[in-house]
């Protein structure tokens, strides 16, 4: 095993021969490393009698993110090439990447065109939105007669919004995952309610809002399918009716394929398991390797880690667990395996304890192992509580940024609950003047290069709003200041005097295009000469912004790719690529915007999960320097120290019982859950005639949350290696006011845990 | 031209003497053909008893260009040079009397209107919108615009290939493997090709595939029309007979037998245009009904023919004997991670080919989908280079020209009752082409002289001085001028190609109007014409037939392919920048070939559609014989094949194969032509 020494475990795996085999792996226990070295093994392998790649067949290695995509391509590759074997024979992609390229093959079967086109989050979000605003309109007795009280308030049709889009949303994505259509689904709701209206009995809540659910999901399909759009969902979905209605087809792929590796299995949602599933029905080679305890996004996708517990339960699978691992000091180890057993023994919730963990402790490595867990004494762990979520911030980033002065050659992280927080610990970070490098939803890179490109689109679309100017000015200097033209000199105005004069710029014309003998000065007010150097910076951003006007006749993908062509480097041209993409998709979907609109949709996408902020590219720590990120992207990561913040009873509940986001009590209480859990009664694998009730749909909502959150909690506590801080603040912000939260029960579990064991916190 | 065709120049003339050229691309079986046209008229035979048949129109242009017409013997002059479907068109229109009654057509006596690709749609549109309302095609996630192209293809397929329409789903339900539910889509499309052909029946309305059928039962198979139209055309030359389709080669067989002379030329490899129906299969059988073959050897396959050779068994066609020169056809391997990053490269090595000597026209750059972003960034760095380029596209949107929406938005502006009010970026971009001036007056013009609520211009004389003076009197004055136009223009309720027509003499032409240009909006016009004909004769409810032009323009209606302002095919001193398919239906070859996004799934084009297919509805397709993915699988292999000889036999020297890892949407890309490539160079 070149480059790689397996421990207890991975030895297990390494020596797989074929069949269902479900690896149940703790933090740090190296997935990664096992799984490229298995590829590796069976690649060298190939065409050897028993192997069971035979002749020709690929590896297929399946993972949750682009980013793993990268590490694990490049990993397989190291091993092969540390095997002196030619580095192919493999293919990584994500599920949706998968789906992308079964589904783009066999357009025609799956019932779409050739050039389909694939609604981002963000599209298909604002689809749903026209199909609430439709469903709206077309429903206004029915949504009005459910608001509370005798009258109507002014806030209920922002309030049903909301809750519709919350239904919207839940019901669609459980009925794709199930497989369901638009009109089978419309079809159930309209027989229930035709036997409802024939009946004596009322509707029970989870009912009408399945209802509710069932005309958004076909308002919301009939833009989808209007524009040629697929929503990801959709895509698996067509993927796995191609691969079950063409038998052929899904035997050809699995000839092509003979071995699946499933990385992140904890994370599958039921149509991967489908796929992958129908993938591998031929061969039976199906490897799922996952850790059902950091199963975290259970509560906004259908993934759930019951399904990769199940199938490790099953008889055929060949279960293998990886509990030895190098990553954490013994005292954290032990922290975290004291919050799985907490959870699991003594959790106040009788449903959590059974649902939220797999009973799995992390073991330390063997004396011997080349990678030995960091000493107990050189490693600590602290519980930090604040009065307030300012103090928190400052606190945390003082200690970080004095740590990371200290300790140059160490990595260490602030990890937080939401990307708000982290805008907000940005802020602090970057008014300290900290070394920090960002990983939240959008990238400071990312909305730069987007910044830009919206600001050059605005100033296009509309070239006579002096604020267009200011930020066309402010947001592209960035990027041409180096360099104004080929080989000419950096700018060297001072960025502020040319904004200040482009802030008062009253004729643009004049300082684009002047007329004869016009100057520069008369595009701007006469308060004084222009220095000379702002002089030339305004003339150069002048250029720019002449060439830009002019391609501005052009599709609006071929502006955005001419713009970046000029302006952007390398890494910022993918993203421009995708931008152009993105509102091409826009621009088609919608025939009566021009410029102005198109270039507000890209400024509204820079600032969300949108066409710019995807990275594909893997995160590295970089020692010295503060990473700053949630606790749901820092899975997959580690570093020496970690300090884990806003660990409060709010975002970590205790009980279901607890006012909880979505909840209404006046409709019986969250109406998104309740239609969800009469979609998956009605249609999901052991669907069944009981009603659900809504008290009990939401309380099983309720329950997600409280499970999926201690486990957040489980992979923030793995991040560490060394050393640990957890801290919370007795109030935190909401909107403009602020709120007092409860401490986290299983905060304080620990806490009183590690400090028996390990004597005082700090 | 090769020496075996001379032989074919000085053919009888009487007799009924017919000759088969099979010959490989590049053979000069044009200009044989053309030089056989030469010999026809030096013999005496009047230009009016030539039928020469064409696959497509602008062959017509090239043929013409193969032999300059000399002053003696102008030898096309009244000869017709027509494709199947001008032809079609051509005759239905003259028997018109004879045939519509026999036909079904509701009112016989009523002229016919003859619908373009772009009013078929329309009408389609129209038709179908209402079934779409009561939830048909429910479940297909695909634009409206597909789902009538796929609905008219239907109705194309059926006439082409010379079976009833009504048995159309029948044959794709034979054939579907799939999901059972899925089959509802296919007696859904039946009725709405059903519902197109009586709403033409009922208002003389012709369509692509009505004028074929018409044709093919009332014309060619009716003794006495028949022997007309054989009478007069008593020599036929065929051109790429590989590129017709069915009911155009049963035109040909009829003729062969009757006529006193006749060429049917091939191309041996060609028969690209599966989609729209050809038969090369087919076509090949018309060599039994010649009194005469001559066939023209491939000659010494080049190094780009040896690769195609080589990449045949990887592409599921038979395997061929091994040559070390396979790897010399390739110039050249760019792979980038990104897409732009590969085209940026493309561009830096045609500039570096191009200083180093090779001539521009040498060069062609193919694409499987030439897209906006390609043709730009591609465009831009061409340019900068100082490289000549044309760039060919397949279909245009009108809405995508400039010039077009200018016109488009003068026409709003002129008919306000159309209720089309321009939007103001529109407004801005026009106020600067009228008034001759840059975007940022543009900008200032349509915030002072356009009043986005009523959709109107607003008299300069209410514009500030200040206003007035930064916008300069000039371009008040033409501003004002246009206004004025457009008002009388407008309540002259003129016909919409009219009113461009005028627009376009009297306002928009001037010195500085480039051919581009020009052409585009001699494109419009005639597609305004042809919509401005047809809507009337359609039956539909009453608005405004400009307002209807206007929102199928602005919803992003291809232009019709087939209009006469078609492109002109590029010249020859300049580089090309073309679509794959475009590229093999010029009959241009080059030194060097840029393959670029070799690892695109568009090379292995799917041809099963959620509505249609068209090997299914061809007519050598056995009825009930099922569409598995084998089958899927071997067409679409051999249709790569095809499309990687086609491009090789146009290779003179080398191909550079161009790639990125992922693709415009960013995912990973992944071919059978990028795999079968990567194991032939390996091998090597």
């Amino acid at each position: 095993m070149a480059g790689f020494q397996p421990r207890r475990g991975q030895r297990e795996i390494l020596a797989y021969a074929g069949g269902h085999m479900g690896v149940s792996a703790v933090p740090g226990s190296g997935k990664t490393a096992t799984m490229a070295a298995l590829a590796a093994r069976l690649l060298a392998e190939r065409g050897r009698p028993g192997c069971p790649l035979g002749e020709e067949g690929r590896i297929l290695v399946v993972t949750y993110q682009n980013a793993a995509v990268e590490t694990l391509r490049t990993r397989i590759r190291d091993e092969l090439l540390a095997r002196e074997r030619t580095p192919a024979g493999y293919d990584v992609r994500t599920l949706h990447s998968l789906a992308y390229a079964i589904v783009q093959a066999y357009p025609g079967q799956a019932g779409t065109g050739p050039d389909f086109h694939v609604l981002d989050e963000r599209a298909a979000g604002d689809l749903l939105d026209k199909a609430v605003r439709q469903w709206m309109a077309e429903n206004e007795a029915l949504w009005q007669n459910l608001a509370p009280g005798l009258q109507v308030p002014d806030r209920w049709e922002e309030e049903w919004r909301k809750i519709a889009r919350a239904i919207g949303t839940a019901v669609i994505g459980a009925a794709k995952n199930l497989r369901v259509t638009a009109a089978r689904l419309w079809d159930a709701a309209s027989a229930a309610e035709r036997i409802r209206l024939a009946g004596p009995e009322g509707e029970a809540p989870g009912e009408r809002f399945f209802r509710v659910g069932a005309g958004l999901y076909r308002a919301y399909q009939e833009q989808v399918e209007t524009i040629g759009g697929l929503d990801f969902d959709d895509m698996v979905r067509l993927a796995v009716d191609l691969l079950e209605h063409q038998p052929d087809l899904a035997h050809r792929l699995g000839e092509r394929w003979p071995v699946v590796l499933e990385d992140e299995a904890q994370d599958s949602v039921p149509l991967q398991e489908e796929l992958l599933g129908r993938l591998t029905t031929a061969s039976g080679n199906w490897i799922r390797v996952g850790d059902p305890n950091q199963s975290i996004t259970s509560t906004f996708t259908a993934a759930d880690p019951q399904y990769l517990r199940c199938f490790l339960a099953r008889p055929e699978v060949t279960a293998v667990e990886m509990s030895q691992s190098g990553r954490c000091s013994p005292r954290i180890a032990d922290l975290a395996n004291a919050l799985v057993d907490w959870t699991c023994l003594r959790h106040p919730v009788p449903e959590v304890r059974g649902r939220a963990f797999r009973r799995q402790h992390i073991e330390l490595t063997d004396p011997g192992d080349p990678q030995q867990n960091p000493a107990a004494e050189a490693s600590g762990v602290a519980f930090r509580s604040y009065p307030a979520a300012e103090g928190e911030r400052a606190d945390v980033v003082d200690r970080s940024a004095a740590f990371a002065r200290r300790h140059p050659d160490w990595t260490l992280a602030v990890l937080v609950p939401t990307n708000r927080v982290g805008y907000a610990v940005a802020e602090v970070l970057e008014a300290r003047g900290a070394a920090f490098d960002e990983r939240l939803q959008s990238s400071r890179a990312a909305r730069s290069a987007s910044d830009a490109l919206a600001a050059i689109l605005a100033f296009a679309g509309d070239p006579l709003r002096r604020e267009h100017l200011e930020a066309v000015h402010r947001d592209t200097r960035p990027f041409w200041a180096a360099a104004p033209t080929p080989g000419g000199p950096a700018a060297a105005g001072a960025p502020e005097a040319v904004a200040r004069r482009l802030r008062s710029c009253y004729r643009p014309e004049v300082l684009l295009y002047p007329w004869g003998e016009e100057e520069l000065e008369a595009a701007v007010p006469p308060v004084g000469p222009l220095d000379g150097s702002d002089r030339v910076e305004i003339q150069q951003l002048a250029g720019w912004l002449r060439t830009w006007l002019e391609a501005a006749h052009l599709p609006v993908d071929e502006l955005v790719m001419a713009v970046a062509q000029d302006l952007l480097a390398e890494a910022d041209l993918a993203r421009a690529q995708q931008a152009a993409a993105f509102l091409r998709g826009r621009a088609e979907h919608n025939p009566g915007w021009r410029l102005p609109e198109l270039a507000e949709e890209l400024r509204r996408a820079g600032g969300t999960r949108g066409p710019l902020g995807q990275e594909s590219a893997p995160f590295e720590p970089v020692p010295g320097r503060i990473s700053l990120t949630t606790m749901h992207r820092a899975k997959g990561l580690e570093w020496d120290l970690v300090y884990a913040m806003g660990v409060d009873g709010d975002w970590f509940p205790t009980s279901p019982d607890e006012r909880f986001q979505g909840d209404c009590g006046y409709l019986g209480g969250d109406p998104a859950a309740m239609a969800r859990a009469v979609v998956r009664q009605r249609f999901g694998r052991v669907a069944g005639s009981l009603e659900v009730s809504a008290a009990a749909a939401t309380r099983q909502a309720h329950v997600e949350v409280v499970c999926e959150r201690l486990r957040l909690l489980y992979v923030a506590v793995t991040r560490a290696r060394r050393y640990l801080s957890l801290s919370w603040s007795q109030e935190v912000e909401a909107g403009t006011r602020t709120r007092r939260v409860p401490a986290a029960a299983a905060l304080e579990a620990l806490r009183a845990h590690y400090e028996a064991r390990w004597g005082h916190a700090g | 031209m090769r020496r075996e065709l001379e032989q074919v120049i000085s053919a009888p003339v009487a007799g009924g003497y017919s000759t088969f050229v099979d010959a490989p691309h590049g053979s000069g079986k044009g200009l044989c053909l053309m030089r056989r046209l030469q010999a026809l008229r030096r013999a005496g035979v009047p230009g009016h008893a030539i039928l020469v048949l064409l696959p497509q129109r602008d062959r017509q242009r090239h043929l013409a260009q193969l032999l300059p017409a000399s002053a003696d013997l102008p030898a096309a002059e009244g000869v017709d040079f027509l494709t199947y479907y001008g032809l079609a068109s051509r005759m239905v229109r003259l028997f018109w009397p004879a045939i519509a009654g026999p036909a079904g057509f509701a009112r016989p006596d009523r002229l016919p209107v003859f619908l373009t690709y772009e009013t078929s749609q329309y009408l389609m549109g129209q038709l179908v919108a209402p079934l779409v309302a009561r939830g048909y095609f429910e479940g297909l996630s695909m634009r409206p615009q597909r789902v009538l192209s796929q609905l008219l293809d239907n109705l194309n397929k059926a006439a082409v290939h010379g079976y009833p329409l009504e048995t159309v789903a029948l044959r794709l339900r034979q054939a579907w493997t799939g999901e059972a539910a899925r089959l509802v889509y296919y007696d859904q499309a039946q009725d709405c090709a059903a519902q197109f052909r009586r709403h033409c029946l009922q208002h003389s309305l012709i369509d692509f595939s009505l004028a074929v059928e018409l044709f093919d039962r009332h014309v060619v198979r009716a003794s006495q029309l028949w022997s007309r139209l054989a009478g007069r055309y008593r020599h036929l030359l065929v051109d790429q007979v590989e590129e017709t389709v069915p009911a155009a080669q049963d035109l040909v067989r009829r003729l062969l037998a009757s006529c006193d002379s006749a060429l049917v030329c091939a191309d041996r490899r060609g028969g690209y245009r599966v989609f729209l129906g050809i038969d090369a299969a087919g076509a090949a059988h018309l060599r039994e009904a010649c009194t005469a073959a001559v066939v023209v050897d491939d000659g010494a396959p080049t190094a780009a023919a040896q690769l195609a050779r080589a990449l045949d068994p990887y592409l599921g066609g038979p395997a061929a004997p091994s040559s070390g020169r396979r790897a010399a056809a390739v110039a050249g391997r760019i792979a980038c991670r990104y897409r732009a990053e590969m085209i940026e490269r493309v561009g830096a090595a045609v500039i570096g080919l191009v200083r180093g000597g090779v001539p521009p026209g040498a060069i062609a750059v193919v694409a499987p989908h030439a897209d906006g972003v390609l043709r730009h960034l591609l465009g831009q760095a061409l340019q900068r280079g100082g490289v000549p380029f044309a760039s060919a596209r397949r279909f245009v949107a009108l809405r995508e020209e400039p010039v077009a929406r200018t016109s488009l938005t003068l026409a709003a502006l002129a008919h306000p009752d159309w209720g089309c009010r321009p939007h103001p970026w529109d407004a801005a971009g026009t106020l600067a082409a009228i008034g001759g001036l840059d975007r940022v007056r543009g900008a200032l013009a349509a915030r002072h002289l356009y009043d986005p609520g009523t959709g109107q211009l607003v008299p300069a004389a209410a514009l500030r001085p200040e206003v007035a003076e930064r916008l300069g009197a000039p371009a008040v004055a033409r501003i004002e001028g246009a206004r004025l136009w457009l008002a009388e223009a407008g309540g002259a309720g003129l016909p919409l190609d009219h009113f461009l027509r005028r627009l376009f003499g009297e306002v928009l032409s001037g010195p500085g109007v480039t051919d581009a240009e020009a052409s585009v909006h001699a494109q419009l016009i005639a597609s305004a014409a042809w919509f401005r004909q047809a809507v009337p004769a359609m039956g539909l409810e009453q608005r405004p037939t400009g307002a209807r032009y206007l929102e199928m323009v602005w919803a992003g209606v291809v232009a019709t392919p087939e209009q006469p302002a078609a492109p002109e095919p590029a010249p020859e001193a300049v580089l090309l920048v073309a679509p794959v398919y475009t590229y093999l239906l010029q009959a241009r070859s080059a030194r060097l070939q840029f393959w670029l996004d070799v690892g695109s799934a568009r090379w292995w084009e799917p041809p099963h559609q959620p509505l249609t297919n068209p090997y299914i509805l061809s007519r050598a397709w056995p009825p009930g014989d099922p569409w598995t993915e084998a089958v899927d699988g071997a067409m679409r292999s051999q249709t790569l094949r095809r499309l990687v000889h086609g491009l090789c036999s146009r290779c003179l020297e080398g191909v550079y194969l161009c790639s990125s890892e992922l693709e415009e949407a960013g995912e990973p890309q992944d071919s059978p032509l990028l795999r079968a490539l990567d194991r032939v160079l390996a091998e090597t």
